[in-house]
């Protein structure tokens, strides 16, 4: 027989190792280790919790163990940096964790999963972190925010360069909030939003109205198993952040468009535009990746969208192809691969994995997959844009550097399109009327995110 | 003494009846010994039986970490049982798995140490626990044979019982 184990903790260092020694992504790792457990409601929120917390402050935690590590971080076995990292985050930035007992339960954890003798250094370190509390954040230089906002200090300088030192800490600092899951009902199934709320709350799923974006629920208490509900199998609604949802509006199709989502994966955006269609039309539904491709029909035949095909085909290349895949088209979207900068709150992995370099290779991406698609777009039709990252070169200068190479393609004022509340910010109001907005995570607490509205001229 | 290869849940081992022990010799205490050293091995066990290194006998070795320290049993019996707990419980030979099983909440014991001489024992609480779980392994039973369904509810009960503790 085996001793009692913190199921919790066990799920949640299995879930960090994946995620900061192999690359796995977050939300991935955590629905498969969360998917058949015996944990409850409450340890599963807490495993959550637990993996997103230290992912997302993991270079502020690596900045403060230094000082107790001879040798380094990186000379410890793996597990062992592991359990410091989750230990390190208990200690710090849990709530309602008591400290001894953040130590306690680690020193146990590492007891399990570390070479032998390891657990005493991950006591004495911990210890000692504990022992300063709040005074080690404290300790920080001021002008180190790649330390203090948890990134990689390629990224801060970027976020710097670009928005300047005051503006790029307002933004550090609000991807340190955790976001509301927000959900989109299905306008081709629900007619009104308080059927929606009813049903969700027999699923035990508290929903209420959000402010800004009135056909948008926001769901309280960071629930990451509401795909699990009843009301989300009956296709009633799609999980998706208030940013993406401008998309659909901003694009405002009509009943019987031809359509080409050229980046359609995982669906979320695709379906939105057959729902204001009111599933009558035609959507092409493209994808690189054919087994992301896979959840776009998924996602179509759970909220009973007929009017999607998907087909797999990347966009960075023209192709012979091209021929039947060119009939001139209503409205081509470009939700393009990009940089993901906007979304540092909602996918910590993101800090972890972009680099530099990885922003540089995109740019070629992005400029591929709009040259492209233009040409599908027909006389007097629309091209949609959009990242979800705040990086002006994936965004405007990449919108900007287009329309000098396209003369006949111009700029569509959308600010009509959007809710009435995002237009109390000047900013979105004036960027609104030009045709391409950013939207930063600092002003209306959504993700970050970039949308730009073309026509071809007729 | 020797580290011994745990046999893992699948190998038909597992279910098979263990033969009393009749020869009470220094093989059998180097089998002991081997046991309690895999046991032992990063704190993983607190009780193992001698089918889970492939050893058909009516021995079982615990230390639940109390005043008892580590206790040998061969040939036991457990004669008297007494009230009913929930324990979640997780075994050497099914890794990766826990689950809540009920088990008596005190029990007594007879059995013989590594010399052949009978003993008895009452137990309660984890050590209660442990010895009925590697009871079973003697009769080919494993924990995850006997886990008991709970709800939320209850899960959350027990846990804050523990807490009390």
């Amino acid at each position: 027989m085996t001793p009692k184990q913190d199921l919790a903790r066990n799920t949640a260092y299995r879930c960090l190792f994946e995620v900061l020694e192999n690359q796995g992504y977050s939300n991935l790792v955590l629905k498969q280790e969360l998917s058949g457990s015996s944990l409850s409601e409450k340890e599963r929120s807490f495993v959550t919790a637990m993996v997103y917390g230290t992912v997302t402050r993991v270079y502020t935690i690596d900045f403060l163990l230094a000082p107790y590590l001879k040798k380094g971080l990186e000379s410890l076995d793996a597990s062992v940096r592991t359990c410091l990292r989750m230990g390190a985050w208990q200690v710090l930035f849990a709530y309602g964790v008591k400290e001894y007992a953040a130590v306690s339960a680690t020193v146990d954890l590492a007891r399990n999963v570390c070479p032998k003798g390891a657990e005493s250094m991950v006591n004495a370190v911990l210890r000692k972190l504990s022992s300063e509390g709040e005074d080690a954040l404290s300790k920080i230089p001021a002008k180190k925010t790649d330390v203090r906002y948890s990134l990689k200090s390629e990224i801060a300088g970027c976020l710097n360069k670009w928005y300047g030192k005051e503006k790029a800490e307002r933004i550090m600092e609000a991807f340190l909030e955790i976001p509301d899951v927000t959900v989109r009902p299905n306008a081709f199934r629900v007619k009104n939003n308080e059927d929606l709320i009813v049903e969700l709350k027999n699923d035990g799923i508290e929903a209420i109205q959000d402010p800004v974006v009135s056909e948008a629920l926001d769901i309280p208490g960071n629930r990451m198993d509401i795909s699990d509900s009843s009301a989300y199998r009956k296709g009633l609604f799609s999980v998706q952040s208030l940013s993406a949802m401008l998309v659909g509006y901003v694009a405002s199709p009509e009943k019987g468009w031809s359509v080409l989502d050229t980046c359609s994966a995982p669906g979320g955006k695709t379906a939105h535009l057959a729902e204001l269609m009111d599933n009558e039309g035609h959507i092409d539904a493209l994808d690189a990746n054919d087994i992301r491709l896979k959840m776009v029909d998924e996602t179509a035949e759970r909220l009973g969208l007929s009017i999607i095909s998907t087909m797999h085909y990347d966009c960075t290349y023209l192709k012979d192809e091209k021929e039947k895949l060119l009939p001139e088209y209503d409205l081509v979207l470009c939700d393009v691969p990009c940089s993901g900068l906007g979304l540092l709150h909602r996918k910590p992995d993101i800090r972890l994995s972009m680099t530099y370099e990885k922003m540089q290779s995109l740019l070629q991406v992005q400029e591929s997959i709009l040259e492209n698609s233009c040409l599908r777009v027909k006389n007097g039709g629309c091209l949609i844009y959009s990242t979800c990252t705040i990086n002006p070169n994936e965004n405007e200068n990449r919108i900007d550097a287009f329309l000098t190479a396209h003369p006949d393609f111009e700029c569509v004022p959308f600010d009509d399109k959007l809710p009435k509340n995002l237009l109390s910010n000047p900013r979105l109001l004036s960027q609104s009327k030009e045709g391409k907005m950013t939207i930063l995570p600092d002003e209306e607490g959504m993700d970050g995110f970039f949308i730009a509205k073309l026509r071809r001229r007729s | 003494m020797a580290l011994r290869e745990i046999v893992v849940d699948g190998d038909p081992i597992l279910r098979k009846i263990s033969r009393p022990v009749e020869k009470f010799d220094s093989k059998l205490a180097t089998l002991l010994d081997d046991m309690a050293e895999t046991m032992y091995l990063d704190n993983r066990g607190i009780g193992i039986a001698a089918v889970q290194i492939g050893i058909l006998r009516r021995i079982f070795v615990v230390d639940v970490g109390d005043e008892h320290g580590k206790l040998e049993f061969i040939n036991p019996e457990i004669y008297e049982r007494e009230g009913a707990q929930l324990y979640l419980e997780g075994c050497l030979s099914c890794p990766g798995k826990n689950g809540y099983v009920e088990r008596p909440e005190r029990i007594r014991v007879r059995a013989q140490d590594r010399n052949g001489e009978w003993f008895d024992l009452e137990a309660e609480g984890l050590l209660a626990i442990c010895i009925c779980h590697e009871y079973d392994h003697l009769d080919g039973t494993l924990f995850i044979d006997k886990v008991v369904e709970l709800t939320e509810e209850q899960i959350a009960e027990l846990e804050a019982e523990e807490e009390e503790e």
